[in-house]
């Protein structure tokens, strides 16, 4: 951790690559699932947010949880620990919907490019009950 | 340290304990609305944080933003001293690299990526260069150690870019600014030659970075400059702490090119 802080890696905005995102849906008692939405919206900012924007300052740091995951998966060495922290967003996301499952999915597509996205993981249908979200 | 070098280093800590103090007030907002928990939940993370995990208790959670904010507040106040060999600018720098490595263990890698890096990076400078009765040789050292990684962090990325044919078509800027989580809602071009001049702009500023010790006024233009690069960044991408920490390490680029002329 310490030489990682010490020796970044200074890569900006190298090359374009695909850009994972997190998804959830949920599944009422008939079995019905919603559509598939997206867990992580960027926040208005601002402009005070030139200096000051927690908001987005999470934002960014849950959206590398996403992009680590994704690294890993395709890398095929998603550990158990990312793979939780990755579960654990997509339940808050999910908040007191109604429904009796829920199910979270990461996706990636290639900014400005017209391809489908493509699914890099997709969870099994949770009960909602026994998975409560985290205090926010 | 001759007396130029010594107003950098002085202007360094006062941007640096801005930048802190920011860095404490959003974790602050960040703990308060229960963010941590939900998005790095402590359970989760135990087994990894190891023998780490006495340390990852929460009144230190609770407690970290207000140290960060303290040590800032004295970071600004130690760049208005003029008694050199106070300790109180090391000491605050020593005390905020211990909760930025805190935090990076707490959410398990870096809450903000490259500016975590690059704060770190300044701090650590600014404690060696500030600790009383260091000799100046080493001294001047932590300065430059800042100097070489804004150099790197510029160089690196424009040759990069310099490679890359999306780049210079405008497409590479146009896939950035599309990315959801950065949110751009600025209006920008996106596409078209205006899209290919800002990209070819982009290059050319971040290859130009050595051209910043060529002399005391190209510093000052080539950090002037960086400093508008980062206001953009920060507006369309919304960077915020990226603008704040590489504006308080720029002015070492003013010490290195001293350095290299002396």
């Amino acid at each position: 951790m310490l030489w990682r802080l010490l020796f970044p890696s200074w890569a900006f905005f190298d090359r374009v690559v695909a850009v994972p995102a997190l998804e959830v849906r949920t599944v009422d008692r008939v079995g019905d699932r919603t559509p598939w939405r997206p867990a992580l919206r960027a926040p208005s900012r601002g402009v005070l947010a030139l200096l000051y924007h927690p908001k987005g300052t999470l934002h960014l740091a849950q959206q590398g949880v996403v992009d680590r995951f994704a690294a890993e998966c395709a890398m095929d060495e998603a550990d158990e620990t990312t793979t939780a922290l990755v579960a654990a967003l997509a339940r808050v996301a999910v908040g007191d919907a109604e429904g009796v499952a829920w199910q979270w999915r990461v996706v990636e597509s290639t900014p400005s490019a017209m391809a489908p996205a493509q699914v890099v993981f997709c969870s099994d249908e949770l009960p909602v009950h026994d998975t409560p979200p985290d205090a926010r | 340290m001759d007396p130029h070098t010594t107003d950098a280093v002085r202007l360094m800590q006062a941007l640096a304990g801005i930048a802190s103090i920011v860095v404490g007030l959003e974790w602050q907002a960040i703990v308060r609305a229960g963010a941590v928990e939900g998005t790095w939940p402590a359970p989760v993370l135990r087994p990894w944080w190891g023998w780490r995990a006495a340390l990852m208790t929460p009144p230190v959670l609770r407690s970290i933003a207000v140290v960060q904010v303290t040590l800032g507040t004295m970071l600004v106040l130690a760049a208005m001293l003029r008694d050199r060999d106070d300790p109180m600018g090391a000491i605050a720098a020593a005390g905020l690299l211990l909760t930025l490595w805190w935090t990076a263990v707490r959410v398990r890698g870096t809450l903000n990526g490259g500016s975590d890096g690059m704060l770190f990076t300044l701090l650590l400078g600014l404690m060696i260069a500030t600790w009383p009765g260091t000799p100046p040789r080493i001294a001047l050292g932590g300065v430059l150690f800042v100097a070489a990684q804004v150099l790197l962090s510029y160089l690196r990325a424009g040759i990069v870019k310099l490679r890359e044919p999306a780049w210079w078509r405008g497409e590479a800027l146009a896939a950035f600014l599309a990315i959801p989580a950065y949110g751009a809602t600025v209006w920008f071009p996106r596409r078209g030659r205006w899209l290919r001049a800002l990209s070819a702009l982009t290059i050319a500023f971040e290859l130009a970075a050595p051209v910043a010790l060529a002399g005391p006024r190209a510093a000052v233009l080539y950090a002037v400059i960086a400093c508008g690069f980062h206001v953009a960044v920060a507006w369309t991408l919304g960077l915020n702490r990226f603008l704040l920490v590489w504006t308080a390490a720029l002015p070492s680029l003013w010490v290195a090119q001293a350095a290299v002329h002396r």
